[in-house]
């Protein structure tokens, strides 16, 4: 039989922890699923779990000047419907899944499951979001494309646990948000892209593009990012971008598609910059 | 473990694992049949029941996020005086076939209604757009819910 | 009450408050739970099976548990269980059952088996891997004068059933009798393959049908093996099994509709077609089940609702160790009329008419001879359909509307309704019986069942409109085969016409009885038309007895930068001579609809080594709410004279021209040529980039 550790606090839950054994369970969309053997049955777990959903300390979206905090067990749903966050934060949330599933699914799970379809990776990389892992004895904070390692893989250690996500503020001009599936709704992505800008007295100051879901990990490109404010060309951006793809044909999507489609996206947003176009 | 929660309006007490399925507690240990399991991985809303007032697929919620909340099922809505208007509404507009995604739909309907009556078609049709019907072609369920609504305007 | 009264479903409220009870809600004292052991290999003999020590109140069960190991459905070519070779990825091999569902999940863990593997055939379409071939031919290819052959290719992948309910049967073994209880279409199939299976006499086999949640062909035929499965599991242990499949199993080992390629070819004389001939074969798998039988209405439907003088078609079902596929709604026709009919736009594309007026010299009239030589006996109104749909739609100004990325794509399509050729008269024999009690109610016994189509109010609407009485004095239980006599299955949209016509009749025959206190019975014995003639051996006669039509006109825009496939509206006019009931066949039009998007553009499915790689809701999309057109829909009367108060057939129809009209919508968006099932984004940006 396995452990399953119901902490009422984070103290609790660190103690728990830092024997190194427990794999740690928030909203259940994900674990409940890929753990399932048989209706009525027992799940498939091989460790023991710690179950954080409980936990109200882990629950909330706060701000201060520089950022927004949000903290792990924050539902999929409290973000879509957050008065703190900006539309652009919060859209890629509305989409993902369905009303059911956003109810319970939180942020922090999204994130450590590290899917190649988690939709929140490519936002959190054009953001330079940030997370807080804590351990017993320490904290470390590092960002979100250093903590993800590959598919289904990161930096997590075993007697740590994410406890928030830190979302640096910047001044958005404007954004873009595209996802695509096989269908219109409850759908997971064949691609995404996440796409911002910001403007400095009438001049492109920066772009942030990120597309998730064609590699195991998003693909961003700070470097082409500056080389296109400094030179406004929108082909040798695309071609830098397409150097990093590596996708393979799997059951949702081809790698054509994905790398075609993805990159006619960003460069439909970024001709839309050139042209002039304003953004809501 | 001993879990406690409120079902139906009742606190109920069960011996079962933390990382038991709600669905197949209320199934099970409960008796309680009208919540189907369809896709077993949220998908499908067959499994849709109420947890402190908002939809969630049971399939997925383990017991230890149930523990200490109240969880109402379709034979605890059906006792409602809304759930007799969704039925009817349901009844007259043809919205149900098989039956086996219908108890999921009225929980669904009604999670939608609670935000009250002004909804746009977009919002029905987010709001129900994780409850898979694979007979109707949701035209019927769709002009139940925006009958109930009190939304009715037929474009066709 | 008059049959043209509006009325609620009779079985509405139990399924909306969820005390409606399919197989996995219902108790049964001392229940086992069956799982099947399946195979991992796709071809190949089984050296050794290593069980664990079997606990004490676990149980193996598998080929040496059955008294002929065999599936009797119209062969009996597929064995209950796997008998040391296996011919599919997930073949089962046994079932192990117990009490407890861990239990058996960790004695499984630990089952270890030794193959010899062979190499399977994935690939269906050529070489000599072949179960059957049917051919027939109408007039005179080989003298045929013609200036111009248009010839193309056709494909069509797998579609799920994907009904809501799984699969799931409970056997139940005690005192020499053995009960089946189940999610099932066709009681008497399985009744008919329990007698091969278990030895035991008819008189101690009853199948009775619970509440059902979906089938769409998907519980037709596959269910008999799953009967056996349990029959021989309850009979082993002497307590009831059940075997209620998880999703993913369901999705992945049981039957789908058949991938097909159809290659067309038309000669064509001065602009006018002059004759056809047409080659379409279909991925079987490894054992024939109805295949034969889903290939026979394939090709008899291919000339659909065209008067073709000169005509040669060929089917083949393929055997491979791909998943075994079978029926569903509209068996073998949406594979067969997506080729006609894309192909019949093509042509008009390509010989520059407008896609619907080059259809209409074509369309066939009462007296016409068929593609296989039967005559047309009913009344045929498509050029009335034609304009029907024309003035719904707004079809000149739609077209002038269209442009790049907008499209407009039509379909025409004939379904025959019930059994081919004399397949009722022969092979059904369907008998009904309608009991008036003391109390003056009406028992409908039939082996009919609802499955969500709406059979039960339709039927008791029927009966009660015959009688003229409120439909809450007929009962309708859902059929026990102790009760009810062999109606037949229910499939091939026969329910409403044949056993609903043949409750006409009966309710006829009691109603001058009706005042009388003393309980009555009528049994009604199905009768063949005079027309119908058939010759099975040479496919040649009246291959249905009637046929019901549809035209279909989709609207489709397309992003242009991600090439989404939005189908904004669906315009329909049907005739399926009399709806029976108005909200019972609007809600067929709608599912056939939703069913046949689904087909046409969302419902990718594939496999890799023969394993269907799509195995979940999330991987296998379906249509939600929000991928629904606006569905604008009518209907033509043309009462039919053998089907009760005119009703023909309804229930496949509605699917089969969604996708033709889907396909050939985007094909005018794009201008490109779409030859595949589904259509789908990637295919039209390989199109493009080609």
């Amino acid at each position: 039989m396995i452990d399953c550790r119901r902490p009422e606090t984070v103290d609790e839950l660190l103690e728990i922890i830092d024997t190194g054994k427990y794999r740690i369970f928030a909203g259940g969309t994900d674990l409940m699923v890929r753990k399932r053997q048989w209706q009525g049955a027992e799940r498939r777990f091989e460790e023991d779990i710690v179950f954080i959903e409980q936990i109200d300390e882990l629950k909330g979206i706060t701000e201060d000047k520089e950022h927004y905090h949000i903290k792990t067990c924050t539902t999929h749903r409290n973000m879509e419907k957050s008065l703190v966050l900006p539309e652009c934060i919060k859209l890629p949330y509305r989409l993902m899944g369905n009303p059911a599933i956003r109810n319970v699914a939180t942020v922090g799970g999204n994130i450590v499951n590290a899917a190649q379809v988690a939709d929140s990776l490519p936002l959190l990389y054009a953001l330079d979001g940030k997370i807080l892992l804590k351990s017993k004895n320490r904290s470390r904070i590092l960002t979100v494309e250093d903590f993800i390692k590959g598919k289904y893989k990161t930096d997590i250690r075993e007697n740590e646990f994410l406890h928030e996500v830190i979302i640096p503020k910047i001044d958005i001009t404007g954004f873009r948000y595209k996802k695509v599936g096989s269908r219109k709704a409850s759908i997971l992505s064949k691609f995404s892209v996440v796409f911002l800008y910001g403007m400095k007295n009438d001049k492109l100051d920066y772009i942030r593009v990120s597309i998730g879901a064609v590699n195991e990990l998003p693909v961003r490109n700070r470097e082409a990012e500056e080389r296109f404010v400094e030179n406004r060309d929108v082909k040798e951006f695309l071609t830098a971008i397409r150097k990093e793809m590596e996708g393979t044909d799997d059951k949702r999507s081809t790698k054509l598609y994905r790398e075609e489609v993805s990159l006619r996206i960003v460069e439909e947003y970024l001709s839309e910059i050139l042209r002039g176009d304003s953004y809501e | 473990m001993i879990v406690e929660f409120k079902l139906n309006g009742e606190d109920v007490k069960v011996e079962t694992g933390l990382a038991m399925r709600l669905l197949d507690v209320i199934r099970n240990d409960f008796d309680l049949k009208g919540t189907k399991e369809g896709c077993a991985e949220g998908e499908c809303g067959a499994c849709i029941v109420f947890l402190d007032g908002m939809i969630v697929n049971s399939c997925m919620m383990p017991m230890n996020n149930v523990i200490g909340k109240e969880v109402v099922t379709i034979e605890g809505f059906s006792k409602t005086e809304r759930y007799k208007e969704i039925e009817k509404a349901f009844m007259v507009e043809g919205a149900v076939q098989c039956g086996f995604c219908t108890p999921g739909m009225v929980m669904a309907t009604e999670g939608l209604l609670k935000l009250g009556i002004s909804l746009t078609e977009e919002d029905i049709k987010v709001g129900l757009s994780g409850n898979i019907c694979r007979s109707t072609g949701y035209e019927a369920i769709y002009r139940a819910v925006r009958k109930l609504t009190q939304e009715v305007v037929l474009n066709d | 009450m008059k049959i043209t009264d509006r009325i609620n479903r009779v079985d509405g409220v139990e399924k909306i408050n969820g005390t409606a009870r399919y197989i996995e809600d219902i108790k049964f004292e001392n229940l086992h739970y069956g799982r099947t052991l399946r195979s991992e290999i796709s071809k190949g003999r089984i050296k050794c099976i290593k069980y664990p020590q079997l606990p004490e109140n676990l149980w193996v069960i598998d080929a040496n548990d059955t008294f002929i190991n065999q599936v009797a459905m119209i062969t009996t070519d597929m064995p209950i269980f796997a008998d040391g070779y296996v011919n599919y990825k997930g073949e089962p091999i046994a079932l192990i059952a117990g009490k407890d569902k861990n239990e058996i999940i960790r004695f499984m863990k630990n089952i270890e088996i030794e193959y010899e593997e062979e190499e399977g055939i994935f690939d269906f379409g050529s070489g000599d891997n072949i179960f059957s071939e049917q051919e027939y031919t109408k007039g005179d290819l080989e003298t045929l004068e013609y200036d111009k052959v248009f010839e193309k290719s056709y494909s069509t992948g797998y579609q799920e059933q994907l009904y809501m309910e799984k699969q799931g049967l409970v056997g139940d073994f005690s005192d020499g009798r053995l009960i089946i209880y189940g999610s099932m279409q066709c009681p008497y199939y399985i009744k008919n393959a329990l007698i091969h299976s278990t030895g035991l006499a008819d008189h101690d086999i009853r199948v009775i049908q619970s509440e059902t949640g979906g089938a769409f062909g998907g519980k037709e035929e596959y269910p008999s093996l799953l009967a056996c499965q349990v029959a021989a599991a309850s009979m082993k242990i002497g307590a009831p099994v059940r075997l209620i499949f998880d999703r993913r199993e369901d999705i992945v080992f049981t039957t789908k509709r058949h991938p097909s390629k159809t290659l067309v070819k038309t000669y064509l004389k001065d602009h006018r077609i002059v004759g056809m001939e047409f080659d379409f074969g279909i991925d079987a798998g490894p054992y024939l089940g109805l295949s034969d039988v889903v290939l026979q209405r394939g090709i008899l439907s291919l000339t659909g609702c065209y008067l073709i003088e000169n005509l040669r078609v060929k089917g083949t079902t393929y055997k491979t160790n791909n998943i075994f596929t079978g029926a569903f709604r509209g068996f073998g026709a949406p594979q067969t009329l997506f080729a006609l009919e894309q192909h019949m736009n093509q042509l008009a594309n390509h010989l520059g008419y407008d896609p619907l007026e080059f259809r209409r010299p074509y369309f066939v009239k009462r007296g016409d001879i068929s593609s296989t030589s039967g005559i047309y006996n009913e009344e045929i109104k498509l050029d009335e359909m034609a304009d029907r749909l024309a003035e719904m739609a707004g079809y000149d100004k739609l077209k002038e509307e269209m442009g790049s990325y907008r499209g407009i794509g039509i379909s025409f399509i004939p379904h025959g309704g019930g059994f081919t050729g004399d397949g009722e008269a022969e092979h059904i024999k369907s008998v009904v019986k309608l009991k008036k009690d003391t109390d003056k109610n009406i028992h409908i016994l039939v082996s009919s069942v609802e499955m969500g189509q709406g059979a039960k109010t339709v039927l008791s609407k029927i009966v009660a409109s015959v009688l003229d009485i409120e439909i809450d004095r007929i009962i309708y239980e859902n059929p026990d085969t102790l009760l009810v006599p062999d109606s037949g299955p229910t499939v091939a949209s026969r329910t409403t016409m044949v056993v609903g016509g043949l409750l006409y009749k009966a309710a006829l025959r009691l109603k001058d009885s009706m005042e009388s206190d003393v309980e009555i019975e009528i049994v009604e014995n199905y009768k063949q038309p005079d027309y119908v003639k058939w010759d099975q051996e040479n496919l040649r006669g009246n291959a249905y007895m009637s046929y019901s039509w549809s035209a279909v006109l989709a609207v489709v825009e397309v992003d242009p930068l991600t090439l989404e496939i939005t189908c904004k509206d669906i315009y329909a006019v049907y005739d399926v001579g009399m709806p029976m009931d108005e909200k019972t066949f609007i809600g067929q039009v709608h599912g056939g609809i939703a069913q046949g998007l689904g087909y046409a553009m969302l419902e990718v499915m594939t496999t890799k080594d023969g394993l269907i790689e799509h195995n979940s809701f999330s991987s296998y999309t379906v249509p939600t709410i929000v991928d629904m057109p606006r569905m604008h829909t009518d209907w033509i009367l043309n009462p039919y004279k053998e089907g009760p108060y005119g009703a023909k057939a309804a229930g496949e129809l509605t699917l089969v021209g969604v996708a033709p009209a889907i396909a050939s919508a985007v094909e005018n968006a794009m201008d490109i040529e779409i030859k595949e099932l589904p259509v789908t984004s990637e295919n039209i940006l390989k199109e493009l980039l080609i």
